[in-house]
C-alpha cells in the first residue's frame, strides 16, 4: 500500500507541474502577441479639402502624415496649431500635416485659420498643410471615432498608424 | 444622491420602449471583460443578477434576456423589482415600505438612497468590521443600485432619443452619437434664444421648447456618461490591456477605426432592440460576436465552455451522485440482501460523481488558465476531490466499504459546504499577491491536498470510533484505525510541505519567511496536531482510543485553520473573508465535540469493564 500511495503522491506532483507548464503565462507572452497582431493600416477614405477639392488619405503614402483633428471652438487647438507648424516648418522631413476640421461651418474654420495662413505661408504654400473639412463629423467620428478635440494620429510613410496623441500635440 | 433622483427622471422620459422575442443564443457569447478577465455575457448577466436578485432567473427571464433589457430598455427595466433587501433594520433604516418578496425596484431602491443621504455618507466613513448585518444591507444596496445604473447607461450612447430637435444633418439624428457633433450650436441657438426671451419656458414657442428640453438632454446624457466603464466590450487599439466601454472609448479619446467597427455592431444592435426587430438582432448579434471573437485575447473556445458550465452545473449533479452513492453504501454496510448491487451501484454512482467533479476543476483550470485553488470556494472543490479520489483508491485496496463512505461523506460534505461560497464565485482573477501560477501550483495545491488527506484520516477515525462503540470485529475495527495511521503521515507531508513553501512564497511577496498570520497559525497547527498525535502513538502515549479521538478532532483543527481564519478580518491573506459560515462552523465544532467525547466515554468504559 506505501508503495501504491508514493506512486499516487508522485503522480499528483508531476500533474502538478504538468498543469503549471500548460497554465504559466507570463507578461512576456502577451507581449509576443501583440507583436504578432496586424499593424493598424490607415483606412483608405478621401477628404474633402476646405478650399474644395479632394483628398485621398491613402495618396499620401510614402509620406509621414499628422492627421490632425481641430475645431474653431476648441481653445487647446489654438495654442496647439501655432506648436504643429512651428514644429513642421523645422523639421524637414517632408511631413503632411493634414488637419480636419470639424467645424459645422466652413467661414469658422477659415476664420481660425487666417492668422496661420498669413505667418506660415510657406508650409500652405508647399502643400504640406492640407486643410480638410468635415461638417456632419461622417469621417471624423463615423471612421476615427474622434468625438473631443484635439486629436493627432501619427501615419508612417507605410500608411500604418503609429501613435495616437490624445490632446495637445507636446 | 441627486443624481439618481435626475437619472430616474431622465430615464423614465427619454428613451423609446421594446418588447421580446428574441434569440438570444449569440449575444450570451459576445465577450466582454470584467474583473480582470474575457468572459461570455452571459456569465456577466448570471453575476448581476445574482448579486441583485439571488437568482439566475427572474419573471421568466434568463439573465442574459434580463441584461439585454436593461441595456436596451433602461426605462422598462428600472421598474422591475429587482433588489433583494431581506433585511427588517434596513428596510426601515430607508424607510421602504416592507414587502413580502423583499423585492424593490431600481426606481424605488434609488429614491430611498436618495432621500436618505445622510446616512450613506455615515456609513461609507465606518469601516466593514464596524458596521451591523442591517447597515452592510444598506450599503450593499447602494453599491448595488450604482452598479445597476452603470448597466442602464451603458448604450446611451446610441439608443433612440425621445427628442426632436432640428438639425443640419445629412440624415435626421436619434441617437445621442448623431447629436452631439451639433451641441455646440445648439448651445449658441439656446444662449441667444435665452438671451431674447429669458429663461421662462411658458414664453417659448413649441419649437424652442423642444430646443431646451432636447439640449437638456443631451447635456444630461453626456453627463451621467462620464464614469460609465462597465460595460467592456471594446479592446484597446492604442496599447495596454484594458477594454473600454463605449462611454469610455467616447471620452477617452481611445477611438480608432477598429473602435469605430465595434461601436457601430452594437448600434445595429440597438437599434433592432428598441424596434423590435428579431431578425436585425440575430443579424446585428451575430456579426458582433463573430467580429468579437477575433479580437486578440479572446478564447470562443473557452466562451463556449464557460457557457457549457453555468448551463449544466456538473457541481450539483456530482453532489448528488455523492450523496446517492452514500445511501447505497450505508446498504452495503447494513448487511441487508442484494449488497452486491448496492455496491456496484455505489461505486458506480461515486464513479460519475468524481468524473463530474473533475470535469468541474478541469474546466475551471481551461477558463481561468491557473490551478484551481485560488479562491476558498475553489479550494473546497479541490479538496473534496483529493479526498474522493483517495477513498476511491482506498476502496479498490481495500474492498471493505470503508473507501467508499470515506468518498461519500467527504464529497458530499464538502461540496454541501461549498454551496454556501458559490453565491461569490464569479471566477474571478486573483490579487496580483496570488496571481502567480508557480505558487498557486506547489503552495497552494500542496496545503489543499493535505487538508483533503487529513479530513479523510478524521473520517476514517470517525468510521473507527463508531465500529468500536458498534462492537464490530476487532480486527477490522484495528485494521480501519492503521488506514487512518497512514493518511494521517501522508496529510503530515504534505501540510508540512505546503507550509515550507507557503514561508517561502510569504518571504518572495511581503518580505517574511513567518508573520504569525491568522492563516499560517492554522496551517502551523494542523501540523503540530498531526505530529503531536503521531508521535503520542510511535510513543505509546496514546493507544487506539486516544489516538482516534485525536485523529477525529482533526476535523475541528481543518475546519478552524482552513475556514474559521476567513471570518477574521485580519492578517494578510485577507482574500476570502466571509461571515457567512460562521455559525454552522461552529455547530460542525460543537457537533464533532460532543461526537468525540461520547465515544470516548462509550469506548473508555467498556475497556473499564
Amino acid at each position: 500500500m506505501v508503495k501504491s500511495l508514493i506512486v499516487a503522491v508522485l503522480a499528483l506532483i508531476t500533474l502538478g507541474l504538468a498543469l503549471l507548464d500548460r497554465t504559466n503565462i507570463t507578461s512576456d507572452d502577451a507581449s509576443i502577441v501583440t507583436e504578432n497582431t496586424p499593424a493598424k493600416i490607415a483606412p483608405d477614405v478621401t477628404f474633402a479639402r476646405l478650399d474644395g477639392g479632394i483628398i485621398p488619405l491613402h495618396s499620401l503614402a510614402g509620406k509621414k502624415v499628422l492627421l490632425h483633428f481641430w475645431a474653431s471652438w476648441c481653445a487647446p487647438c489654438r495654442e496647439e496649431f501655432s506648436t504643429l507648424l512651428t514644429r513642421l516648418a523645422k523639421e524637414d522631413d517632408g511631413t503632411i500635416l493634414l488637419a480636419v476640421s470639424g467645424d459645422a461651418k466652413a467661414e469658422d474654420a477659415n476664420r481660425f485659420l487666417a492668422p496661420y495662413r498669413h505667418n506660415f505661408k510657406g508650409l500652405f504654400d508647399s502643400g504640406r498643410v492640407i486643410v480638410a473639412h468635415d461638417p456632419h463629423h461622417a469621417l471624423i467620428e463615423g471612421v476615427f471615432e474622434t468625438f473631443k478635440y484635439p486629436e493627432t494620429i501619427i501615419i508612417g510613410p507605410d500608411l500604418v498608424m503609429q501613435r495616437k496623441i490624445i490632446g495637445v500635440y507636446k | 444622491m441627486r443624481f439618481f433622483v435626475a437619472l430616474l427622471l431622465w430615464l423614465s422620459t427619454c428613451f423609446a420602449a421594446y418588447a421580446d422575442d428574441f434569440s438570444y443564443a449569440d449575444f450570451a457569447r459576445i465577450p466582454i471583460q470584467h474583473e480582470g478577465r474575457i468572459k461570455p455575457m452571459n456569465t456577466f448577466a448570471l453575476v448581476h443578477l445574482e448579486r441583485f436578485y439571488g437568482k439566475t432567473r427572474i419573471d421568466d427571464m434568463s439573465a442574459t434576456q434580463w441584461l439585454a433589457r436593461a441595456m436596451f430598455d433602461p426605462a422598462a427595466a428600472m421598474d422591475q423589482p429587482l433588489f433583494l433587501l431581506k433585511d427588517a433594520d434596513a428596510e426601515a433604516m430607508l424607510n421602504l415600505p416592507p414587502k413580502s418578496d423583499h423585492l424593490y425596484s431600481f426606481a424605488e431602491a434609488t429614491a430611498a438612497v436618495a432621500a436618505n443621504q445622510k446616512l450613506m455618507e455615515s456609513l461609507l466613513e465606518l469601516s466593514p468590521p464596524e458596521l451591523s448585518a442591517g447597515q452592510r444591507a444598506v450599503l450593499d444596496l447602494y453599491e448595488n443600485t450604482s452598479l445597476f445604473a452603470q448597466i442602464l447607461l451603458s448604450n446611451t450612447l446610441f439608443l433612440h432619443l425621445a427628442i426632436d430637435v432640428p438639425v443640419d444633418a445629412d440624415a435626421p439624428p436619434t441617437a445621442f452619437i448623431d447629436y452631439y457633433p451639433y451641441m455646440p450650436e445648439l448651445k449658441k441657438s439656446l444662449q441667444a434664444l435665452v438671451a431674447r426671451k429669458g429663461m421662462d419656458l411658458d414664453q417659448y414657442a413649441p419649437a424652442e421648447t423642444e430646443l431646451a428640453r432636447g439640449l437638456n438632454t443631451l447635456t444630461m446624457t453626456l453627463e451621467n456618461s462620464e464614469d460609465n466603464t462597465l460595460l467592456r466590450v471594446i479592446p484597446p487599439t492604442w496599447g495596454g490591456d484594458e477594454w473600454l466601454s463605449p462611454w469610455a472609448v467616447f471620452h477617452s479619446g481611445q477611438g480608432s477605426p477598429e473602435t469605430a467597427e465595434s461601436m457601430a455592431l452594437w448600434r445595429n444592435l440597438a437599434v433592432a432592440y428598441q424596434a423590435h426587430d428579431a431578425v436585425a438582432w440575430q443579424e446585428a448579434s451575430a456579426a458582433l460576436r463573430q467580429k468579437a471573437e477575433g479580437f486578440s485575447g479572446v478564447r470562443p473556445d473557452a466562451l463556449s465552455l464557460e457557457m457549457a458550465y453555468y448551463k449544466w452545473s456538473p457541481l450539483g449533479k456530482s453532489m448528488a451522485l455523492y450523496i446517492a452513492g452514500f445511501v447505497l453504501t450505508l446498504l452495503c454496510l447494513s448487511g441487508l440482501p442484494k449488497v452486491r448491487v448496492a455496491r456496484l451501484l455505489a461505486v458506480g454512482a461515486v464513479g460519475a460523481g468524481v468524473l463530474l467533479h473533475f470535469i468541474t476543476i478541469a474546466s475551471r483550470i481551461y477558463i481561468l488558465q491557473r490551478p484551481p485553488v485560488g479562491t476558498l470556494y475553489e479550494s473546497l472543490l479541490f479538496v473534496s476531490l483529493i479526498a474522493v479520489l483517495f477513498g476511491l483508491f482506498l476502496e479498490f485496496r481495500m474492498r471493505n466499504n470503508l473507501g467508499l463512505l470515506v468518498a461519500t461523506v467527504a464529497g458530499s460534505m464538502l461540496l454541501f459546504a461549498s454551496q454556501s461560497f458559490s453565491g461569490d464565485d464569479t471566477m474571478s482573477m486573483l490579487i496580483a499577491v496570488l496571481n502567480t501560477n508557480f505558487w498557486l501550483a506547489t503552495h497552494v495545491l500542496c496545503i489543499t491536498t493535505g487538508y483533503g488527506f487529513g479530513l479523510v484520516a478524521g473520517i476514517i477515525a470517525h468510521v473507527y470510533l463508531i465500529m468500536g462503540c458498534l462492537r464490530r470485529d476487532p480486527d477490522r475495527t484495528l485494521q480501519v484505525l492503521r488506514g487512518g495511521y497512514g493518511t494521517a503521515l501522508i496529510a503530515l507531508l504534505f501540510t508540512s510541505l505546503g507550509t515550507i513553501l507557503g514561508g517561502i512564497w510569504a518571504d518572495q511577496s511581503w518580505g517574511r519567511f513567518w508573520g504569525w498570520d491568522p492563516k499560517e497559525n492554522g496551517a502551523l497547527l494542523i501540523c503540530l496536531w498531526l505530529i503531536w498525535l503521531l508521535h503520542s502513538r510511535i510513543s505509546g502515549h496514546f493507544h487506539e482510543r486516544g489516538f482516534a479521538v485525536g485523529l477525529a478532532l482533526l476535523n475541528v483543527v481543518i475546519a478552524l485553520s482552513w475556514l474559521g481564519v476567513n471570518l477574521l478580518s485580519t492578517g494578510l491573506h485577507s482574500y476570502g473573508f466571509t461571515d457567512k459560515a460562521a455559525w454552522v462552523l461552529a455547530a460542525f465544532c460543537a457537533a464533532e465535540f460532543l461526537f468525540a467525547g461520547v465515544t470516548w466515554c462509550v469506548l473508555w468504559r467498556r475497556e473499564r469493564g
